[in-house]
């Protein structure tokens, strides 16, 4: 009977172990740039001298970038909006028909061509 | 002599709170709220775990709204994806919301309910309209938020931020016709205990309860609205709800 508690205590203790904590693929940048987790895509934004490289990854994995329709939208510090298409050039990359000036605010806006499933990520220029 | 946490006598005040504004008011009815279904986030329709055909009831939903961190307006919809709706934007949504009108509805004697009103069934024991309301709160807008145009019923967080942890007190205010309703009732973890024995709300309108989950949270507020008139309706049934996820551990 004591051997019975013994190892009911045992399982309980093994049980209110702090679950560990899993990564999804790593949240460094690999191309120098500033990245944001929207679900399980990560998104990095680099910013080039005349425009944005976006790069899109799922658990470390590269996504084809031709799988989504990409749209970049920006807010800039006086409000005013605009929206342009993001082409995807290669690979997991997009790139941005121009540059947003510094304290606009960036959404990278992408849909899965498949799915109609909807990604966003935000940002702020520096 | 033991020593009782700060904790652990909030919990026990508002315990002893909860067991003296507890009703015991019949419950029935579905709601509508927001959850996030694969990456996206979905209207469910359902009660508890049940998890119904929202996509079917989508021509009752009146209307989609969605509000940005600032309260901006943010053109929202629903789309039927397969089996589920899910919310479309055009830019990242912090609160979306919806209405459903789901018509009139009667509970005959035998206890079987039909969507009619009692013109048509004279013999009822219940005549009834419902409407549902849900909000959702992805994250909290810079300011209160505001009542929103067509929501009749709607449960407001009363501070500018949400708790981060279960157990911890959370206060709402239950607002009907854009005022302070006193007695709407609240059901404060609508899809793990939706058979709870609702609270209702304070003289000023407010509730104060523990937060049920480390996830996804969905209370349900309830009013029923007396009309002038009885003689088809005894009342409209106004259902809303307030959803919102508390984090887990960073992964």
């Amino acid at each position: 009977m004591n051997h019975l508690k013994v190892l009911a205590l045992s399982a309980g203790a093994l049980t209110l172990v702090p679950g560990l904590a899993l990564a999804h693929g790593s949240m460094r940048p690999s191309h120098g740039g500033v990245v944001q987790m929207s679900g399980e895509i990560m998104v990095e934004l680099v910013t080039k001298p005349k425009a944005l490289e976006i790069y899109v990854t799922e658990e470390d994995e590269p996504i084809p970038a031709a799988d989504f329709d990409g749209t970049l939208i920006v807010t800039a510090p006086g409000g005013a909006k605009t929206r342009s298409a993001l082409k995807a050039v290669s690979g997991n990359k997009f790139v941005s028909s121009g540059r947003p000036g510094s304290g606009s605010k960036v959404v990278v806006s992408l849909i899965e061509k498949k799915s109609s499933a909807k990604t966003f990520a935000s940002f702020t220029m520096k | 002599m033991t020593q009782t946490s700060p904790a652990l006598k909030v919990t026990a005040a508002l315990a002893a709170g909860f067991a003296l504004l507890a009703v015991s008011l019949p419950v029935e009815a579905h709601s509508i709220w927001f959850a996030q279904r694969a990456r996206q986030l979905a209207l469910i329709y359902g009660v508890g775990a049940d998890d119904l055909d929202a996509v079917g009831r989508m021509d009752k939903i009146t209307s989609v709204t969605g509000f940005d961190e600032n309260w901006q307006p943010v053109e929202t919809s629903l789309r039927a994806t397969g089996v589920i709706p899910v919310v479309d934007s055009e830019e990242p949504v912090s609160v979306v919301a919806a209405v459903m009108d789901y018509g009139d509805w009667v509970k005959m004697p035998d206890g079987e309910w039909h969507s009619a009103n009692r013109k048509q069934f004279p013999d009822a024991v219940i005549s009834e309209h419902n409407y549902k309301y849900a909000v959702h709160i992805k994250e909290m807008p810079k300011g209160a938020i505001p009542m929103i145009p067509g929501h009749k019923l709607q449960l407001v967080p009363a501070t500018s931020v949400l708790p981060q942890s279960m157990g911890n007190p959370i206060v709402l205010k239950a607002y009907y016709d854009g005022k302070p309703t006193a007695g709407v009732q609240i059901i404060t973890d609508y899809v793990n205990d939706p058979d709870q024995l609702p609270l209702v709300t304070g003289a000023d309108g407010t509730i104060t309860f523990p937060v049920r989950n480390q996830g996804l949270n969905v209370v349900t507020a309830i009013y029923l609205e007396k009309p002038k008139d009885t003689s088809v309706y005894d009342h409209f049934e106004h259902r809303a709800t307030l959803s919102f996820v508390l984090p887990h551990k960073p992964e």
